[in-house]
């Protein structure tokens, strides 16, 4: 059954963002272990390589600043939930007429 | 239209010199196999003659005389793979004779083989992986 | 009672010296009531943008609100309207406990109504309707 995301809370350094969208993502380098005893129209072979660190990235309305290379605890809650120590590696804000202050920040979780 | 190696199956089953039958073999996941055919044993039989400055003969410059004795020289299989689990130093097949066969659905090759040399490195981020050279001794 | 962001639009226009000078507090909501004289000032929202976060909603909506400037001629309404325009574009801040973040003009046309076209004795009229975009602050309970 869908799940609404309504409810997603955001928590960085102690502060709460208000979230318009968080978006956590992982990745993994895989080496290519292909080799010729793979029979023709086979399929490629992977095995697991280093693991990226997750990441999480956020578009937020509010006036603070976020800083990149900052550590913090990092919280998400609601319809589903990450915890532990981030990095936030990319932060920007901005502002134009008629609309809010919006931010996005992207943070890799130790 | 190309042909692909895929689907191949590499062997190699040897033993090492000597008076006790201690046989070896390849543990390893084959990813490059190429065969350096042996060359043809040439002898240069151009004589200091050429050009007929001395007694007059026939052979014209810039010809060389070469002539094939019919025999063989050369000739290697490198073999190039990634390291299985349980697959052991590939030194221990340095040395050792036997034989070596490769069937893939476009080609094959099978021939009697002398393991001269055997390499293996290990980096960061990479699978271990080696190569593994074989001199050929089957001429036919 | 829930204060409404037109409100502070009401209280902005008639303690205008420009605008009150013209209709006084001739300033109504959607619809003119009988009796009224022209020249008024009619308001009303057109459109509403209301913009949620994850957490619920932000209670700042953008809203589009259309204030037409009536009068017997064309000269006056449109004087009514550069009256209306000086008091609300650009204007922020709170009033009666509504506070307006951003006010724009966006857009400005004139328009004619000839009443005895479908028989009424009434005499012509001009309107010029212009529509102002605000983000305010609205009741959050």
């Amino acid at each position: 059954m869908a799940v609404s995301a309504q409810g997603l809370t955001f928590t960085f350094a102690g502060s709460t963002l208000t979230v318009t969208s968080v978006q956590v993502s992982d990745s993994q380098d895989l080496l290519d272990a292909t080799h010729l005893g793979i029979a023709p129209n086979g399929k490629r072979e992977f095995v697991g390589g280093f693991a990226t660190n997750r990441e999480v990235q956020i578009d937020y309305i509010s006036s603070t600043i976020l800083t990149a290379g900052i550590s913090g605890a990092m919280s998400v809650s609601g319809p589903f939930a990450i915890s532990g120590t981030a990095t936030c590696s990319a932060a920007s804000i901005g502002g134009s007429v008629g609309d809010f202050v919006r931010g996005s920040a992207t943070f890799r979780l130790a | 239209m190309g042909v692909t190696a895929q689907g191949a199956t590499f062997l190699y089953t040897g033993r090492l010199p000597g008076p006790a039958f201690v046989q070896v073999s390849f543990v390893g996941s084959v990813v490059g196999l190429s065969v350096q055919s042996p060359q043809a044993e040439v002898a240069d039989m151009t004589g200091v003659g050429v050009g007929g400055v001395f007694r007059g003969t026939h052979d014209p410059v810039g010809h060389a005389v070469l002539v094939p004795t019919g025999s063989w020289t050369g000739g290697s299989v490198t073999v190039d793979y990634l390291k299985k689990p349980g697959g052991g130093d590939p030194q221990s097949l340095v040395r050792s004779y036997g034989s070596l066969s490769f069937a893939s659905p476009s080609h094959n090759v099978t021939k009697t083989v002398v393991c001269e040399s055997a390499s293996e490195e290990a980096r960061t981020g990479e699978l271990v992986k080696g190569s593994i050279t074989f001199r050929l001794t089957d001429f036919t | 009672m829930l204060i409404a962001p037109e409100k502070h639009i009401y209280l902005k226009l008639i303690s205008s010296p420009g605008v009150a000078r013209l209709v006084g507090f001739q300033i109504y909501p959607i619809a003119v009531p009988s009796g009224a004289t022209m020249p008024f000032v009619v308001y009303k929202r057109a459109s509403i943008n209301r913009e949620s976060s994850l957490s619920g909603p932000m209670f700042m909506p953008s809203v589009g609100l259309q204030v037409a400037s009536w009068g017997l001629t064309h000269s006056l309404a449109r004087e009514l309207a550069d009256e209306v325009r000086l008091a609300l574009d650009g204007a922020t801040g709170t009033l009666s406990g509504v506070t307006i973040h951003d006010m724009r003009l966006t857009s400005e046309v004139d328009d004619f109504l000839d009443p005895t076209e479908v028989g009424a004795q009434l005499p012509p009229a001009y309107e010029v309707r212009q529509l102002y975009q605000i983000r305010w602050s609205e009741a959050t309970s």
